[in-house]
């Protein structure tokens, strides 16, 4: 920045001096009309005597330097382009009827000149004036000019530089700050002074951390219980093997084996379940397809139909086709088989469940219901937490991550989620709410 | 029958082996893409069961060289990765089957003999089950001792429900299996047949799952 200051500084020099110049130069013609003016009402006695005393040479040949007087020389002509009278100075120059300025070479000296004519109309008055001289006076001024700027200009502009240098200087140590923040360190960074420019930019900056942290914070935490929840399944099947191994009875040998592979196939689910988990906390998803989840609550009720007549459950649904939503088939298909699953699961033997969807202009509601025991009425808050399990069903079997993978999908796709109660009071109701504020896609 | 088994993992591969010795295949064991090569150049096999995920040579290359030689032996693919994009590159590259892992090792015997059944050109009549013997071409049913007989559209319905036992059908997928033949949809054609269907097999077989349709169960439920 400060080059191109210095770049412009520099052109500065220049431009005024050549803008001066251009000035005075104007300057002087119009002193030299305004000369002529006043001559012109002199009568031609007086026009006489002012030609007697006008001295022959410039007085720019006096060594002093700041004469600012330019000796002007002058003709008068009559109409008939006689010469009346003129100063001694001027020179050899023939009659010219025009009025008005012009320059002029005579015996290579070059001269200005300015011709009136006297109010009446008598006589021409031409009026003239030394180039070489004017160029002197109007150079040396121009310079006097140029130099004032070229020395008084840098003055604002170097404070310009220091203010600026001073209010950047907190911007300074808040880089610093910055720079040793990681993930590891993602504490508010918290100047002594900010200024106010930068104020917003650090309130964001500090935002965005405290969200980071959180995440990062999340993600540990579930990696963590992960791990953990997969030491439960393994140390089942490595207990069952070894019983297998020792048993002497082979009808136990078999059920220990069994049960090993009961374990396995719990432990295939639950990976199954955070690698989904994982995936969806990774990608941004983005939809423009409308999907049909009439179709798609159909076909999941179809897949589970046969899962849930072994507990002896009936399913009702009730699906309203052409019930369409921007969105990933294949989550959604995800999101209703974990639902249904959960009925199936915690819902009570013999009994019923009912799931469907209808859809208004603007909204898409989406349920599953059962009638079995339910949760207990505290637990609703905390129903979404990843690997919750409800204290209310403590012989079923489950990792505690299908409503979380649910939640999670209805969030990707503009949802809401919530719970109530299910068929006639009883059991469970998770309804999932799509309202969109433009015209549905069909 | 004789089985390439191309499995890199130790553990895995002794437990496969094993398992299909005892549902009466022969098989060797490659257990790498080298050894597979070698060993696909001078037996012949029936079938090959192929881990897609193979050390020194890629499972995926060795099945696209396989192809490209010319050597249509069925492939039964074996691989760790469920999304839909690599089974479609595994099918893309010549396998006829994926199985994910891990995986019953029931289901990989079905699976082989679905493979071999398929490049056999065998089709699948007649189907049993439970306590029935059902010859869809011919439109008959036997339970016990009793044949009995169906009308086309009863076979047809039937035929849908038993190949998709485990799933419910809707109506109209069923309307779709039973119009093939350019004629006029009654409305209520597929309610009427699935009642003579009752009628004549068993109030017990086909149940009803109100707002999606029809389902036969699973065998083993």
């Amino acid at each position: 920045m400060l080059g191109s200051i210095f770049l412009a500084w520099s052109a500065m020099l220049p431009l005024s001096f050549f803008s001066a110049r251009n000035e005075i130069n104007q300057l002087i013609d119009v002193q030299l009309e305004q000369s002529a003016q006043t001559i012109t009402l002199l009568d031609l006695h007086k026009l006489r005597v002012l030609a007697d005393s006008t001295e022959k040479t410039d007085s720019v040949n006096d060594k002093d330097g700041d004469d600012d007087r330019l000796n002007m020389q002058f003709q008068v002509w009559t109409r008939s382009g006689e010469l009346l009278t003129h100063s001694p100075g001027s020179p050899d120059f023939a009659y010219a009827p025009k009025d008005g300025f012009s320059t002029i070479t005579i015996n290579t000296k070059h001269w200005r000149t300015y011709a009136r004519h006297d109010p009446k109309g008598k006589y021409q008055i031409r009026l003239f004036e030394s180039v070489k001289s004017r160029e002197s006076l109007i150079n040396r001024d121009a310079w006097h000019i140029a130099q004032f700027l070229l020395v008084v200009l840098p003055l604002p502009l170097l404070l310009v530089w220091l203010s600026i240098g001073k209010g950047l200087a907190p911007l300074r140590v808040i880089s610093d700050m910055l720079s040793i923040r990681n993930a590891k360190n993602l504490d508010p960074v918290i100047p002594e002074t900010v200024p106010i420019e930068a104020k917003q930019l650090l309130d964001s900056i500090n935002h965005l951390f405290e969200g980071l942290e959180q995440s990062l914070l999340r993600e540990r935490a579930f990696t963590s219980d992960a791990a953990h929840e997969l030491r439960n399944p393994l140390a089942a099947i490595k207990v069952q093997a070894e019983v297998a191994l020792v048993s002497e009875d082979s009808a136990q040998r078999e059920q220990a084996i069994k049960q090993v592979i009961t374990g396995v196939n719990r432990l295939s689910r639950l990976m199954h379940q955070l690698l989904m988990l994982a995936r969806l906390d990774q990608a941004t998803w983005s939809f423009t397809k409308p999907v049909d989840l009439g179709n798609i609550v159909i076909e999941c009720a179809g897949g589970l139909a046969d899962q849930a007549l072994t507990r002896g459950i009936s399913m009702e649904v009730k699906a309203q086709p052409e019930s369409y939503w921007p969105g990933e088939a294949s989550l959604l298909v995800t999101m209703i088989e974990n639902l249904v699953d959960n009925s199936i699961k915690y819902g009570k033997e013999n009994g019923r469940i009912r799931l469907g969807v209808i859809s208004r202009k603007n909204l898409i509601l989406l349920w599953v219901e059962d009638d079995g025991p339910g949760i207990l009425p505290n637990e609703q808050e905390r129903l979404l937490d990843r690997f919750y399990r409800s204290d209310n069903h403590p012989d079923v079997e489950g990792s505690g991550l299908g409503l979380s993978i649910v939640n999670k999908i209805v969030e990707i796709h503009g949802g809401k989620i919530r719970f109530g109660q299910g068929i006639n009071g009883f059991g469970l109701k998770v309804e999932i709410l799509f309202e969109h504020f433009h015209p549905v896609l069909t | 029958m004789r089985i390439l088994l191309v499995e890199d993992d130790t553990l895995l591969g002794n437990g496969i082996e094993a398992g299909l010795k005892h549902s009466g295949f022969t098989i060797d064991w490659a257990k790498d893409g080298h050894e597979a090569q070698l060993a696909l150049e001078t037996g012949s096999y029936e079938l090959l069961v192929l881990d897609i995920g193979l050390p020194v040579i890629n499972g995926m290359d060795l099945l696209k060289r396989l192809r490209r030689e010319g050597n249509h032996t069925p492939v039964l693919m074996l691989t760790a990765r469920d999304s839909i994009a690599d089974r479609v590159k595994g099918l893309d590259a010549g396998a006829d089957d994926y199985l994910l892992k891990p995986f019953d090792l029931s289901e990989l015997v079905a699976r082989i003999h679905a493979l071999t059944r398929r490049a056999h050109g065998r089709s699948s009549t007649p189907i049993h089950y439970t306590d029935l013997i059902f010859e869809p071409k011919q439109y008959w049913v036997r339970k016990g001792s009793e044949t009995i007989q169906l009308s086309p559209k009863e076979s047809a319905i039937l035929g849908a429900l038993l190949n998709h036992c485990g799933t419910a059908l809707s109506r109209s997928q069923l309307e779709n299996s039973l119009y093939g033949w350019n004629e006029e949809i009654e409305s209520n054609a597929v309610e009427v047949h699935v009642y003579h269907l009752r009628q004549k097999l068993g109030a017990n077989l086909i149940k009803t799952i109100r707002g999606v349709g029809y389902l036969i169960r699973k065998e083993s439920s």
